[in-house]
């Protein structure tokens, strides 16, 4: 009874894992490029994301009791596995790296510019230790309970939001050249599918309701699908366009718009926790991974606390010195990224056909 | 082990977050207002900062301070005169909760307005919910310092006068900072802000004796709106053009409306709801600019008959036309004369009539002038009040 | 067992040299000698005098060849045993019972004769109770256990009893519902209290903490009442509770942090109301929690949260105070820290005394001296009453090392200290456990049945589903 982990709580992962990159990241570069109909964009976008959750489903179907990794194991064999999943660690490092700097680089930007990064990284790096020795299930619970409150944010804040709202800001539709469009929306596209692949290192046999898997993870999707929805539509109707692609985090400015009853007036402070308590599920969750990735299976708990310490140590320190400021961070997620996203798409689909393959010989 | 751990935990915590960020309550000066001028090429900042210092118990007229201070410096940017200020005062400045930006005219005619927009929105700290506003024929930092009767503090005496007057006599004046600079980045609208002077010019405009007395010597007033072309100052509007701009732009709340109701005599009315909708017939150069109201008859002064249903049609009519060519006067003035867009027609085209919009994006500002406006006023319903003759002397 | 009883009385007279009161008294029937050995402050005399000494007499007249049997059918009291071994002689010696040395036999008699030395059934004094019954335990087993029987008359109530403590033998009882208890629960509890090996129990908090040994936490995951209907409560749930002899407060296991918000007055009220009261306590947790921390970070980080004319009250009232905000708080809540403990102690009649000292303390006097300005006073007030909520001390006090973190947290970082020190907290719930149960029961491991009577309380048909 220990050991399993409940499909909600498993869902709630997966809603953090889809929506947590979208927030910070992705409006800002998603906006840069379709100016006002980047919430058509994301619709579209999320419509070809929902191929990858079917992919994501087979690849679960196969051996079941498996994750990823032994999977990649089971059907490519040791030398050509090998290759793959240190080309899976070096990618997973990446988005570590990424989304810490863009937590850290938030906070320090916008509430506490005159610390250092190193101090908020090590406070941040505690709790992500400890959440880390303590194993999944306390990960997965307690992504349930940060998950009720970020709900209530999200929804407060979308609520207090509706009557500044001016549909003028969203007009004309589809006045961009389709270039711009499709470039959006692609770039929406290898936001998310990259983060939906994590949740396959959980083993079936971790989850108590089995057969209900499929159905908990379909939904959760479409939940996050019309989340992200939300949050871009609130924004783009609610400030107009232009100032929208000057502002590094648009989200956050609009939230500083939010004026209830005449006192309550910034409480964006506030609402913005709902960010942070992603970035941190979901960088718990990586350095689970990666965990998961590096040890063997034979090996005792009282080595529990090393390779999520190695890891938070390396995560802290060498983030800054790849990303020493906000202009090289911009120009990695702009130019770099895209390629090595589509590389691990890549890895994926030679999963996928490989199970298949495997599949097709056992028949 | 255990007491190890946590005993190192509690040091690292320690040593390494430190109180970089804390700011004690007694060390800020807490701003309520910013002014900007130009003196001779240096940008001038002035702060007015809410005094925070504990009142005696006992009230001696003559030691209890004002409610506010106001600190000077200059710089040659905004950054480096704001930074300058610690050089004066003893705490340092806290600018998130602003109410107000004056900018001096000057100011505007040297350097134009760039400069400004670009500070207070790099900023991640401040609020963009202030009002900003031009002081017309004196230096910003004069109408900071002019102490106001009825509120204690300065800004927020200007700041609800700004509200007051958006709310009830029809001029949008509370340019929120955010929507500024939203409307000035867009390229296919300018932008207009009111402006403010002193009421009457006196020496004695800021000392506590002006509170004193009943009748105030000198006063702060809203006078009239200055229109922008690009990031420059090139016209006015005078109250009844900004009622019209306001009835354009659907933003009035209440309004009075004055106009003859025979040769010699006025009436008023109350607006108390009115909705403005803009249209566009597809592939046309013709904005249609429907409006209608409700209104209450608050003051007439000739005689009347206001139970008869012609006559109160007469008097509704009489206000449609006065407002119909009020608005024909300043689209003309803004259009015509000035030859710059503040409602926005050139945005509103290309985003309800995209296909003619493109066509002639080139040629656009010849277009614009040519573009015919069809307005519609309507008075919806116009209730009379608590009597239903008008007051007169039987001959 | 000797079967010379003479040098049987002699060796026990040897052994118990240091204790006083064990009465020997010598009696012949027929030709047989028996003694009667007692222990004086833990029997009724009355007892003895009446069952024993007058029914032996009626048997002395009875002509029978085996005086063990005799007397073991005819005594008239009730409960009769027939022990054999030194350590039997002196366990009941000790207990209360009488024994009875027959000549030449090798089994004795011990026969029930314990005086009530305990007070009778009254008022619970911890706990406030306004409806509901109002009888307490006290510091007799079998009357507690009693007063269990009384509201479950059923076959199903198991109970299972362990004599442990090197000098004390405390007499637990571990009780519950056979069929809606969780078996492995049961057997895990059972076999930590057959490992338990102390010097002496005294009373139950001594077994809270040695079965308690599993959890790291400042928080409780074993409530402790006084009232045996919150015990009867706990036991139709499944729960399993440990009565301890000598000691008046059972231990329910397992508790999960929903417990501490419920009391039994709760059946009585209507749903709604209910649940207005327990999501009042679900608030004032968290206020008690976290209120100094939110009040740390939002005068020193964020100050722009507040509204102008509020910043600048407070800022005009931190005027003439010299200490830094986290220190002003501290002081202030050592104070009433030390103010609390002290009214536990302090008998009644001096404690009026102790709260007009409280009040000029931390009133008026501290704020005209400018130690502390009057929004600090206002601050801890709240969170001082919010914390008068709970019925359960543990929980007050754990929660005292968290505020002090929380308050450590925001003087450190500001909101996002709190925040960060939250998550801190949400993981260290999500990893307790209380026995096996998750800590944070029908929220985190979501549970549909349980989640009906927890947060609010659901109407009584619809929790029947």
């Amino acid at each position: 009874m220990k050991n399993q982990i409940n499909n909600l709580q498993l869902s709630t992962i997966f809603i953090f894992l889809v929506t947590t990159p979208f927030f910070g990241i992705g409006t800002y570069s998603i906006i840069k490029f379709t100016k006002n109909d980047a919430w058509l964009s994301v619709l579209i976008g999320g419509i070809f994301a929902f191929l990858i959750v079917l992919d994501i489903l087979y690849i679960s179907n196969y051996k079941p009791d498996f994750n990823i990794i032994e999977k990649i194991d089971d059907v490519f064999g040791k030398f050509f596995g090998l290759i793959l999943k240190i080309i899976l660690l070096f990618l997973t490092i990446t988005m570590l790296f990424v989304l810490f700097y863009n937590l850290i680089h938030f906070i320090v930007s916008q509430f506490l510019f005159e610390t250092p990064n190193i101090a908020i990284a090590i406070m941040f790096g505690l709790i992500i230790l400890y959440i880390n020795i303590k194993g999944i299930e306390t990960l997965s619970r307690t992504s349930l309970v940060l998950f009720i409150f970020s709900l209530i944010c999200l929804i407060s804040s979308c609520f207090s939001l509706i009557s500044t709202t001016n549909l003028e800001n969203i007009k004309p539709i589809l006045d961009i050249s389709f270039n711009n469009f499709l470039s959006g929306t692609i770039k929406y596209f290898l936001l998310i599918y990259i983060y939906m692949y994590l949740i396959l290192i959980i083993p079936k046999n971790k989850i108590i309701d089995k057969p209900k898997y499929n159905k908990y993870l379909i939904i959760s999707y479409f939940i996050s699908y019309f989340m992200n929805f939300l949050v871009i539509f609130t924004t783009l109707t609610n400030l107009g366009n232009h100032i929208l692609s000057a502002y590094q985090y648009p989200e956050y400015s609009v939230l500083k718009r939010i004026k209830i009853f005449d006192f309550i007036d910034r409480i964006e402070n506030v609402l913005i926790i709902m960010w942070v308590f992603g970035l941190f599920i979901i960088i718990s969750f990586i350095v689970y991974f990666i965990t998961k990735v590096l040890k063997k299976k034979k090996e005792k708990s009282q080595k529990k606390i090393l390779y999520p310490l190695i890891i938070t140590i390396i995560m802290i320190f060498v983030t800054f010195i790849v990303f020493p400021n906000n202009t090289v961070f911009d120009f990695y997620i702009t130019k770099i990224s895209p390629y090595l996203k589509f590389s691990f798409l890549i890895i994926m689909i030679i999963l996928s056909i490989g199970i298949f393959i495997k599949r097709k010989i056992r028949t | 082990m255990k007491y190890i751990k946590i005993i190192l935990f509690i040091f690292v915590l320690y040593t390494s977050t430190g109180c970089y960020n804390y700011r004690e309550l007694n060390k800020i000066a807490i701003a309520s207002a910013i002014a900007i001028d130009i003196d001779n090429e240096e940008i001038e900042v002035t702060s007015q900062i809410l005094n925070t210092q504990k009142q005696s118990s006992d009230t001696n007229a003559q030691n209890s301070s004002t409610n506010f201070h106001t600190y000077t410096s200059k710089g040659k940017t905004i950054q480096e005169a704001a930074r300058k200020i610690v050089l004066e005062s003893p705490r340092r400045l806290y600018i998130n909760d602003i109410d107000l930006l004056v900018i001096s005219k000057e100011f505007i005619d040297k350097k134009g307005i760039d400069n400004i927009l670009d500070f207070f929105l790099r900023d991640s700290e401040s609020q963009k919910h202030f009002y900003v506003i031009v002081s017309k024929d004196c230096k910003a930092k004069e109408i900071l310092t002019t102490t106001t009767p009825i509120e204690t503090v300065n800004s927020q005496s200007i700041a609800h006068s700004l509200e007051s007057t958006t709310k009830y006599y029809g001029r949008n004046v509370t340019n929120d900072f955010e929507t500024l600079a939203d409307n000035y980045l867009n390229k296919k609208r300018d932008i207009f802000i009111p402006s403010i002077s002193i009421a009457n010019e006196s020496k004695k405009a800021n000392n506590k004796k002006n509170i004193e007395s009943t009748n105030a010597t000198t006063g702060l007033k809203i006078t009239e709106d200055f229109v922008f072309k690009n990031e420059k100052i090139i016209g006015v509007l005078n109250n009844q053009e900004s009622v019209a701009a306001s009835f354009i732009d659907n933003k009035i709340d209440h309004a009075v409306v004055t106009t003859k109701c025979d040769n010699k005599n006025y009436m008023s009315i109350n607006i108390t709801k009115s909705k403005t909708k803009l249209s566009t017939p597809k592939n046309k150069n013709q904005i249609n600019i429907d409006v209608i109201f409700n209104a209450n008859l608050y003051d007439i002064n000739c005689e009347k008959n206001l139970s008869s249903i012609k006559v109160m049609k007469e008097i509704g009519k009489n206000f449609e036309n006065y407002i119909e060519k009020n608005i024909k006067k300043t689209l003309n003035k803004t259009i015509k004369e000035y030859k710059t867009d503040i409602f926005g027609f050139e945005d509103f085209m290309y985003k309800n009539n995209t296909a003619f919009y493109k066509k002639n994006k080139n040629n656009w500002d010849n277009i614009f002038q040519k573009m015919k406006f069809k307005i519609n006023v309507k008075l919806k319903s116009l209730e009379k009040g608590n009597i239903y003759k008008t007051v007169e002397r039987e001959k | 067992m000797k079967k010379n009883v003479d040098k049987l009385v002699s060796s026990i007279k040897k052994e118990t040299e240091g204790v006083s009161d064990i009465i020997f008294r010598k009696k012949i029937i027929g030709k047989t000698k028996i003694y009667i050995i007692y222990n004086e402050p833990l029997t009724s005399s009355d007892k003895i005098s009446s069952f024993v000494i007058k029914s032996l007499n009626k048997i002395a007249r009875y002509k029978n060849k085996n005086l063990l049997e005799t007397i073991e059918n005819n005594i008239t009291n009730f409960k009769v045993q027939r022990i054999n071994t030194n350590d039997d002689l002196y366990f009941y010696l000790h207990f209360g019972y009488t024994i009875i040395l027959i000549d030449g036999e090798s089994e004795a008699l011990c026969l029930e004769t314990k005086a009530d030395i305990s007070r009778s059934i009254s008022i619970p004094e911890s706990e406030n109770t306004y409806r509901g019954a109002k009888d307490a335990f006290v510091e007799e087993y079998q009357k507690n256990i009693g007063l269990i029987k009384k509201r479950i008359k059923s076959n199903k109530l198991n109970i299972k009893t362990f004599n442990k403590g090197k000098y004390t033998n405390t007499l637990i009882g571990v009780l519950s519902i056979k069929g809606l208890v969780s078996n492995d629960k049961l057997e895990s509890v059972l076999n930590k209290i057959q490992n338990i090996n102390e010097n002496g129990i005294i009373n139950s908090g001594i077994i809270k903490n040695l079965i308690e040994k599993e959890n790291k936490s400042v928080f409780p995951t074993i409530n402790t009442t006084e009232r045996p209907d919150m015990v009867c409560y706990a036991l139709l749930r499944g729960k399993i509770v440990i009565i301890i002899d000598n000691s008046p407060y059972a231990l329910i296991i397992p508790s999960t942090l929903n417990e501490f918000f419920k009391t039994s007055e709760d059946s009585y009220g209507k749903s709604l109301n209910v649940s207005f009261t327990r999501f009042l306590k679900v608030i004032s947790f968290f206020i008690t929690l976290m209120t100094p921390g939110i009040y740390i970070a939002l005068i020193t980080y964020n100050q722009e949260i507040l509204p102008t004319d509020l910043l600048v009250n407070f800022a005009t009232q931190r005027d003439g105070v010299p200490f830094p905000a986290f220190v002003e708080a501290l002081i202030m809540i050592m104070c009433f820290e030390i103010l609390r403990e002290g009214d536990l102690r302090i008998p009644s009649f001096s404690g009026s005394a102790l709260s007009i000292v409280g009040a000029l303390i931390l009133g008026d006097a501290a704020v005209a001296a400018g130690i502390v300005s009057p929004v600090m006073i206002i601050i801890i007030a709240i969170t001082a009453i919010s914390a008068l909520l709970f019925t359960e001390p543990e929980i007050i006090i754990g929660v005292r090392w968290w505020r002090l973190l929380f308050m450590i947290g925001a003087s450190l970082m500001g909101l996002i200290g709190v925040v960060v020190i939250f998550i801190a907290l949400i993981i260290h719930f999500t990893s307790l456990t209380s026995f096996g149960t998750p800590y944070l029961s029908p929220f985190s491991p979501y549970d549909p049945k349980d989640i009906k009577d927890s947060l609010f309380k659901a109407s009584h048909k619809r929790r029947k589903k």
